[in-house]
């Protein structure tokens, strides 16, 4: 992958064209809006380093945890009380546990703060799929002969598609939240444009990093709305229909 | 052949089954009855293994459940449960291909294995690619029966597969049922509450108390004579009435006591033919032995009249069924007929009545009819 560029503080300084830009807002996109493309694009790809693998780790765990009532409600436990963490203080604490691996600094610990976070809508979300389908429908496939593991992956994985898209819905919106902090620990993002704005009282910036991270919230949300409703199983959405 | 022999069953402190023996036969339709928490469904259970036995032994063919591997076996075992289970997420093909498909048939023979299912069950070819959610509760019911039969198991395990249906599609799903089990012959093990079903489909009745087998006998010699107090009070007061579904209305239909005539006859041979007769009645008869109506002389005098929808029964119909259309249009008489109103005869209030006050043997006490049969 080609490096991306961070915009560099120079630009910022005050004989810059950025006195400019404070009161022009035509002038400051102009000379911003490459950092803005950059800025957009790294936000989106700490959301979409974290997410798959948030997801290769919270579906198991959820099918794991199921059928276990007290493994259940410990692993449940851990993760609300992973998600009442500061998200601020989430991310100082990366830097802090991941810096005598070399990797406190950059895409890592914003990457792993963000699994972290959205273990929880995943992980919740998969159980209460699981155990919403129909104990009639388990015990049929199993009265029929599927073995364990292909009631779970045949029958109740796919009838809990929704559930659990819902859950990836949640952390992909929160993820894209907390993703500008990610900033503060030198991984880029939009948080840049939010917390170097409020650092030099800059309206237009504060309002480019706000607007673009509630615009890419919305348009993730919409986004992945549509991948629910193509992998929901099409027999899910028959409703009761005239013959 | 399936085989208990002194199964028991215990879920915590709570003893489920207890000492249960007796023998299932080969091609019979074993219906399982009790109040619930009687161990019905447990025992239904142990057969594939969905649960294990604590205690005893049961064995298919002489072979004990025991050694097989549980999901082999299930997969040699027809299970059909209310509600279906259908998987919803998969279209009525697929739900009925399922047991094929986990012991990995190719796919053109599971083709025509499910279109065959499918007429069998009475469903048109169309319903293979609808979705569970789309069909009605027979129709779901029609497609479990079938995903049950798929792999052409010896054994069927039903667990009250029609306790969700309204009474009129039972109805229908009986019939369904009592036409399938004469052409396939299954060995079927049949859970339900509702004991007038067990006697509309059941060969043997096993009935059910607290884990205990009370009585297991042919579901007439059950009727006529049951063990104890609680399966008389099972049976009902009316037991005697719940007899008549197992007589059908062919086995009294006389047609000797009245007249036939033919279409276009004369109004002198109709009366002729109508005076001529017992029952003061003549069968107008079409071409093919059809019945087009009855002749009957008006109460009040002169010409008989003709009333071309006379109240009918089919031969295979019971008596009950008679005897309640009987009492709702009010008459004493009603006629038999055969396939497309093919005339057979005459079934009178008094045949019905004569079964109902023949005596019946009095209750042998307890021991009487239960237990192991011979």
């Amino acid at each position: 992958m080609t490096a991306v560029p961070v915009i560099s503080y120079h630009r910022l300084r005050p004989d810059s064209p950025c006195r400019r830009c404070i009161i022009d807002p035509g002038t400051y996109l102009g000379y911003y809006w490459p950092s803005i493309i950059d800025g957009l694009l790294q936000h989106l790809l700490i959301v979409f380093l974290s997410i798959p693998f948030s997801i290769l780790v919270s579906v198991p765990i959820g099918i794991a945890i199921s059928p276990h009532p007290r493994l259940k409600h410990i692993v449940l436990t851990i993760t609300s009380f992973l998600m009442t963490i500061p998200s601020l203080a989430l991310f100082g604490l990366m830097v802090v546990v991941l810096g005598p691996l070399g990797l406190g600094i950059g895409k890592a610990p914003a990457v792993i703060a963000i699994i972290i976070y959205s273990l929880l809508p995943i992980i919740r979300n998969t159980v209460l799929a699981l155990a919403q389908v129909p104990s009639k429908t388990i015990e049929a496939a199993r009265g029929i002969g599927y073995t364990k593991a292909q009631t779970i992956l045949r029958i109740m994985l796919p009838l809990s598609i929704p559930v659990i898209m819902a859950g990836v819905r949640n952390s992909v919106v929160l993820g894209i939240g907390v993703a500008c902090y990610a900033s503060l620990v030198g991984s880029g993002g939009l948080g840049y444009f939010i917390f170097s704005g409020i650092g030099r009282a800059n309206f237009y910036m504060i309002c480019t990093g706000a607007i673009l991270v509630s615009a890419l919230a919305i348009g993730a949300n919409y986004v992945l709305l549509r991948l629910e409703d193509l992998l929901t199983p099409r027999g899910l959405k028959a409703g009761k229909k005239a013959k | 052949m399936i085989e208990f022999n002194s199964v028991t069953k215990r879920f915590g402190s709570r003893t489920a089954v207890n000492g249960l023996s007796f023998v299932i036969d080969e091609g019979t339709t074993t219906m399982l009855i009790g109040p619930s928490g009687c161990g019905k469904t447990t025992t239904l259970r142990m057969i594939n293994r969905l649960i294990d036995a604590d205690g005893g032994s049961i064995s298919i063919n002489g072979k004990m459940v025991s050694s097989f591997n549980p999901v082999r076996l299930r997969r040699s075992i027809g299970y059909a449960i209310q509600e279906t289970g259908l998987f919803p997420h998969l279209d009525v093909f697929s739900n009925i291909a399922a047991v094929p498909r986990l012991l990995g048939w190719k796919e053109d023979r599971i083709q025509e294995r499910v279109a065959e299912l499918l007429d069998l069950v009475t469903l048109d070819q169309s319903y293979a690619r609808m979705y569970p959610l789309q069909l009605s509760g027979g129709e779901a019911q029609r497609v479990g029966l079938a995903r049950a039969l798929a792999a052409n198991p010896d054994i069927l395990l039903m667990d009250e597969p029609f306790g969700a249906i309204d009474p009129i599609n039972r109805a229908k799903l009986h019939e369904l049922f009592i036409s399938i089990q004469n052409k396939i012959r299954k060995t079927i093990v049949f859970v339900t509450h509702d004991i007038n079903e067990a006697i509309k489909l059941g060969t043997k009745i096993a009935v059910l108390e607290a884990g205990s087998l009370v009585q297991y006998d042919n579901t007439a010699h059950l009727l006529e004579s049951p063990a104890n107090e609680f399966v008389e009070r099972l049976l009902g007061h009316d037991r005697k009435l719940k007899a008549l579904i197992l007589k059908r209305a062919g086995s009294y239909a006389d047609g000797s006591g009245c007249g036939r005539v033919a279409s276009g006859a004369s109004p002198s041979e109709i009366a002729r033919a109508v005076a001529a007769s017992d029952e003061g009645c003549a069968m107008l008869i079409g071409p093919g032995s059809v019945l087009r109506g009855v002749y009957t002389l008006p109460s009040e005098g002169g010409a008989p009249l003709l009333n071309s929808s006379p109240l009918t029964i089919q031969e295979s119909g019971d008596l009950q069924e008679a005897l309640s259309l009987m009492v709702a249009a009010g008459e004493s008489r009603i006629i038999v007929v055969s396939g497309q109103d093919v005339f057979r005869g005459i079934l009178h209030l008094s045949d019905i009545s004569n079964e109902i006050s023949s005596p019946i043997p009095k209750n042998l006490g307890p021991a009487a009819g239960s237990g192991v049969p011979a």
